[in-house]
Parts: C-alpha cells; sequence; structure tokens
C-alpha cells in the first residue's frame, strides 16, 4: 500500500513536472517554482478602484479564481512590464487556465496614472486585467494588508519623477490561500509551471 | 524565425569602429506604457578605463537609470550621472540593474530601429539598434 502511494506520488510528480520544458532547477521537494511562503496565507482584504471609477473589493471579486497581484506604475520600462508580459505569454498558451485567472495591477502612482492610462497600459496586455489604484491612504492600506513597504515616490514637482514598489507578484490560488510570491527575475518556464499548479488547488468555494 | 532576425541584428550592431570600446548585443524595447528602455553590453579592451556619459536618441529626452531591489523587495530608479567601464571588462546594461530610460517614447515601434548615439570620456559614436516586440524581449530575457 504504501509502495502505491508513493508510486502514485511519484507519477504526480512526474506529470506535474513533464509541462515544463528546459528549465534547469526544478526542486525536487517542492510544489513550485516560485518563492514559496513560510505557511499559506490567506488572501487580503482591501478595496480599490477599478479603472472604470468602481470600487473593487479584492477579496470577494477574485473569489475561486488563481489571483495574481502586482504593485507598479505605468512610467516603469524596466521591471514592471517584464512581469506582465510573462504572464500573459504564459495565459495566452493556455485559455482554460486563462478562463479562470484574474490579473491584477495596482498602480501606485495615482497622480500620473489615472484610471484611462491605466487601462490603456493593460490592453496592451490584456482588455481582462484589472488595473486599480486609490488615493495614497488607501494603497498604503491594500500595502499594509499585503506586507510590504509603502511605495516611495520621488520629486513629484518634476514629471519624470520616479518611483519606488514592490517588485514581486503575489498570487493565491483558487482556495484562496497564497503558497508563493514571484520576485523580478522569475522565469517565463516557472511561471508556466507554478501557474498551473495553483490553479489545481482548490475549486470555487 | 523572429528572433534569429533579431540576434543577426543584434550581432551587426556589436561591430563598430576600431576604439576598444564596443557595444553589443544593443536594444530597445518596445514600450508598454509612456517610457521605453535600451539595454546594452559595453566591452572594454583598452588597458584604461572609460565612462558611458550619456546614450542619445534623436529627438527624445534619455536618462541612465539603475534599478536596485532592497532586501525587503522594494525595486527603485535612480538616475545616474554615469557609469565606468574598468579596463578589460564587460558592463551589462540589464533589465532590473541599468538601463538607459527613453521619456515618452511614442513612435518608438517594435521591429523598427533607432539611431543612438554613445557618448564615452574618449569620445562617441552613432549606431542603429532595433527596437524589440515584448515577446521577443522574453525570448532574449529567458536566453540570458
Ligand atoms: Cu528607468
Amino acid at each position: 500500500m504504501v509502495l502505491l502511494v508513493s508510486g502514485l506520488v511519484a507519477g504526480l510528480i512526474l506529470a506535474a513536472c513533464s509541462t515544463v520544458a528546459g528549465s534547469g532547477d526544478i526542486d525536487a521537494t517542492g510544489r513550485f517554482q516560485g518563492v514559496e511562503l513560510s505557511e499559506p496565507t490567506p488572501k487580503p482584504s482591501f478595496v480599490l478602484t477599478d479603472t472604470a471609477g468602481q470600487p473593487y473589493d479584492f477579496q470577494a471579486s477574485t473569489q475561486g479564481k488563481l489571483t495574481l497581484l502586482y504593485f507598479g506604475y505605468t512610467y516603469c520600462p524596466d521591471i514592471c512590464p517584464v512581469h506582465l508580459a510573462q504572464i500573459t505569454s504564459v495565459l495566452d498558451r493556455n485559455p482554460p487556465l486563462r478562463e479562470n485567472t484574474e490579473v491584477i495591477f495596482v498602480s501606485v502612482d495615482p497622480g500620473r496614472d489615472s484610471p484611462e492610462v491605466i487601462r490603456n497600459y493593460l490592453d496592451g496586455f490584456s482588455e481582462d486585467y484589472i488595473g486599480l489604484t486609490g488615493s495614497m491612504d488607501e494603497l498604503r492600506t491594500a500595502e499594509e494588508a499585503l506586507g510590504v513597504p509603502a511605495a516611495i515616490l520621488g520629486d513629484t514637482s518634476d514629471p519624470d519623477y520616479l518611483v519606488g514598489h514592490a517588485a514581486q507578484v503575489f498570487a493565491w490560488a483558487p482556495d484562496g490561500l497564497g503558497y508563493t510570491m514571484y520576485p523580478f527575475g522569475t522565469r517565463q518556464s516557472e511561471w508556466a509551471h507554478d501557474l498551473e499548479v495553483l490553479a489545481n488547488l482548490g475549486g470555487e468555494r | 524565425m523572429r528572433s534569429t532576425v533579431v540576434a543577426l541584428a543584434l550581432l551587426i550592431a556589436g561591430c563598430s569602429s576600431g576604439s576598444p570600446i564596443k557595444v553589443g548585443s544593443a536594444y530597445a524595447v518596445e514600450p508598454s506604457g509612456p517610457n521605453a528602455a535600451i539595454y546594452l553590453d559595453i566591452t572594454n579592451s583598452g588597458s584604461s578605463g572609460d565612462r558611458l556619459i550619456r546614450v542619445m536618441v534623436d529627438g527624445y529626452t534619455t536618462m541612465i537609470h539603475e534599478t536596485a531591489i532592497s532586501a525587503d523587495g522594494q525595486a527603485s530608479m535612480k538616475p545616474v550621472d554615469g557609469v565606468d567601464i574598468a579596463a578589460n571588462s564587460t558592463l551589462n546594461l540589464r533589465p532590473g540593474g541599468l538601463h538607459v530610460m527613453i521619456m515618452d517614447a511614442v513612435g518608438i515601434v517594435e521591429d523598427g530601429s533607432i539611431s543612438a548615439t554613445f557618448e564615452f570620456e574618449t569620445g562617441s559614436f552613432t549606431e542603429r539598434i532595433p527596437v524589440v516586440s515584448l515577446d521577443t524581449y522574453l525570448d532574449l530575457l529567458e536566453s540570458q
């Protein structure tokens, strides 16, 4: 019986890894290739404003979905587009996965990123992506809920001011729990692997 | 196929004058927002150090930026005055590190090219560099 079970587990692990091409650093003991959290973490609750100007209750609106969240700003040409492009590339190749995934971009630069600017930016990736922003206080509440330091805005009297913001993408499986996060430098193959694994953790509740 | 074409263009961009300073693998990425970024490698095969002072793109304001990610995961860009390239060394300007930012990069579109002037302490030269799509950019990142 024990043998049978371990054989089954090995089969599952093999099946999970077979979709990954060319990734050299598969951790044979872990389910994930992203950075694993010390324990599964419930999805936080906060309300921001979406690109239609409507309040968006993060926890309620994403229930039962694989949820990815990233803080950034549209003026950032370096790190922000990489995360979004990688996620988009994986989802574009997997329509069923895409169907049950909510991608959320929170702009921490409300001074320049109006709802229209955010919508326009996200439409370059997908019209389905959700763009959020809010007052500095509201953003701080969301940042605190996620345990990241508050964004730091440069001298806003300079039109090209720069913004410091959390660089990692947060993820929650459909079961409402976060297991992993994805720092800048995450590889496409790691996204492809983990999104599939996360999508299969729990369904509608 | 598209990646092959880009790789070829990148190689050609790498062959410049007889100076000990060579710029290689330079490319701009089509902007997703208002600004675009240029990435490149600079090799100094000379016996003395040099310094990249600026990279100019006709019709646009540019800045050299350094992105740093702090221990608590905060990413921030800051402008730098120039970048030293020691004798016999290669400096990589890569995502998450150094880049040349093109402000208000309207008109910089994928599969085009731009003319960039690289100004070093010891002299300057101009090269055409390709503008790659986000998809090609991801392929380039994967191959690094
Ligand atoms: Cu920059």
